[in-house]
């Protein structure tokens, strides 16, 4: 599983090589696929998130 | 003292026969004033003056009463050595409460408070203190800019150094929970008192072990003492040898303590550390869906793009264009019909001129009456072979135009002069055309014709193919 830090790194990778235009509609299409999942992948992960509590002992 | 001498002033002034040496004096005054039980450790209330400090570090300064009019002063002094562990604020001006005891200095004849403690106790100290810490850690780089470290975007695991009781640490907690999702690793600590600065410098150190992406290290507010372990170079250090950056907010936003200035960025409360440590997860939210937006207009753009080059490609085929080559093409058909037509009819006439010539020659070479049925038959023929070729041709023409060459090739096969001057020949007997062995016998005469001219002979034998 991706760290969200991951995902959000490689969506916006994908936003600047789609609105950068020079590429295929194959590969437009390719990457519009690629990044719904992500987005969808993120969206799990922040509505998910919880907040875990570790208390070191004192030594 | 001897017997005689006398043994308080009151006596000495009654007999005033025993005369005392200064020395005498000034022990005796000492013996009475530091003898005296409700002359030490008391505690005497004054205003500050002439404070001054000698090169040696003691204190020396007079507390003066004023009091309508009339004035008392008292000599104090704050030995080096008790300077030195004391924490104590002494400022010209200043009324303050100071303990010691009566202590008389015998040469000079002169008595003075000796302080062993302040009311106001620490700050002085304190700043003496912190401004050494200050100019040291400063000399060092601890604060310079260039150390500060960015802050992870998003951090995993958060490391948090402070008392695991008391408001804090639920601030921290709480703030990041309604933000973000991530791990806490507590590193309880005391956050006051002597070893404080040890214990927190120990527990900075412990989290930074536990593989946290970034560390708070944060108290809530209290008084310049509680803080105090906060400017301990023992924190600051171990602040600024922690791997992962560290955010401090210690106090309330006016205490900047030197955990603080070491840190590579500073949070004014402890609910704002926690705020700068995780990003917002509705703006993170908000954030995603820009980016979906992007990605869908991207998208949109590209085959808005390439339809418009397909209809660019398109054009030349559009019906319009399409209709007009149409008519070009029916012009061109028109065109060429006419130029086979014509062509047909040249072919005819040369044909004619062809029978004419034929006729001529047959005419000239021989008056050969028998002929002349054959040629008329033959012109007949021939006419209707034109005619027929003719209807063919225009029945060509309109079914395929393209065929003219071939059309051509079969007018030429069916031309007779062509196929005398290719060596074909013609056989008369009687004044028949022999068009079989079987009409001919042994001895038989007949004439052969050529385009150019004829020759007669004699049949020798005759041999008919069966298979014919």
């Amino acid at each position: 599983m991706k760290t969200y830090e991951e995902l959000i790194t490689e969506l916006k990778g994908i936003v600047a090589r789609i609105e950068e235009g020079e590429i295929s509609l194959d590969e437009s299409i390719a990457l519009y696929e690629q990044g719904m999942i992500i987005i969808k992948q993120c969206e799990q992960l922040l509505n998910e998130a919880e907040v875990k509590i570790t208390t070191l002992t004192r030594n | 003292m001897g017997r005689d001498e006398p043994s308080t002033l009151d006596q000495w002034c009654v007999r005033g026969d025993t005369v005392w040496t200064v020395s005498q004096v000034n022990e005796r005054i000492r013996d009475l004033l530091e003898g005296s039980a409700d002359l030490q450790s008391l505690w005497v209330r004054g205003e500050v003056s002439n404070l001054k400090r000698s090169s040696t570090g003691h204190y020396y300064f007079n507390l003066i009463e004023k009091n309508q009019g009339a004035s008392s002063l008292l000599s104090c002094v704050i030995w080096a050595s008790v300077a030195r562990s004391i924490r104590f604020d002494l400022r010209e001006g200043d009324v303050t409460e100071v303990s010691g005891s009566i202590d008389v200095y015998t040469p000079g004849g002169r008595y003075s408070l000796q302080v062993a403690r302040t009311k106001k106790t620490g700050e002085g100290d304190r700043f003496l203190l912190l401004e050494r810490w200050r100019r040291e850690l400063c000399e060092a780089g601890f604060f310079s800019p260039e150390r500060k470290r960015q802050l992870p975007r998003y951090p995993v695991k958060i490391g948090v150094v402070t008392s695991e009781t008391g408001a804090v640490i639920h601030d921290i907690t709480n703030v990041i929970r309604g933000r973000f999702g991530a791990h806490i690793v507590l590193a309880p600590t005391p956050v006051q008192g002597e070893t404080a600065h040890a214990e927190i410098a120990r527990a900075l150190e412990r989290v930074a072990a536990e593989g946290v992406d970034l560390v708070i290290i944060a108290r809530g507010g209290g008084s310049a003492d509680d803080l105090f372990p906060f400017n301990n170079p023992e924190v600051v250090m171990a602040v600024a040898r922690c791997p992962v950056p560290v955010i401090s907010a210690v106090g309330h936003e006016v205490d900047i303590t030197f955990c603080d200035l070491a840190a590579d960025i500073r949070a004014s409360t402890p609910s704002h550390a926690a705020e700068l440590a995780v990003p917002d997860s509705n703006a993170e939210l908000q954030s995603i869906r820009d980016q979906a937006t992007r990605i869908r207009l991207g998208l949109r753009r590209k085959m808005e793009y390439l339809y418009e080059e397909v209809s660019r490609m398109r054009d030349p085929f559009s019906q319009r264009r399409l209709l007009g080559r149409i008519t070009d093409g029916r012009e061109l058909h028109t065109d060429l019909a006419g130029r086979m037509e014509r062509a047909i009819s040249n072919r005819i006439k040369g044909e004619q001129k062809a029978i004419g010539h034929l006729k001529m020659t047959l005419s000239a070479s021989h008056p050969v009456l028998r002929f002349t049925q054959a040629l008329a038959d033959r012109r007949e023929q021939l006419v209707q072979a034109g005619q027929r070729i003719k209807r063919a041709a225009l029945n060509r023409v309109r079914s395929e135009k393209l065929q003219i060459l071939s059309m051509r090739t079969i007018l030429t096969a069916k031309n007779p002069l062509d196929l005398m001057k290719s060596g074909y020949s013609i056989v008369f007997s009687e004044g028949n055309i022999i068009t079989s062995s079987k009409q001919l016998v042994q001895g038989a005469v007949i004439t052969v014709r050529w385009a150019d001219g004829s020759a007669d002979a004699t049949v020798r034998s005759v041999n008919p193919n069966e298979n014919v």
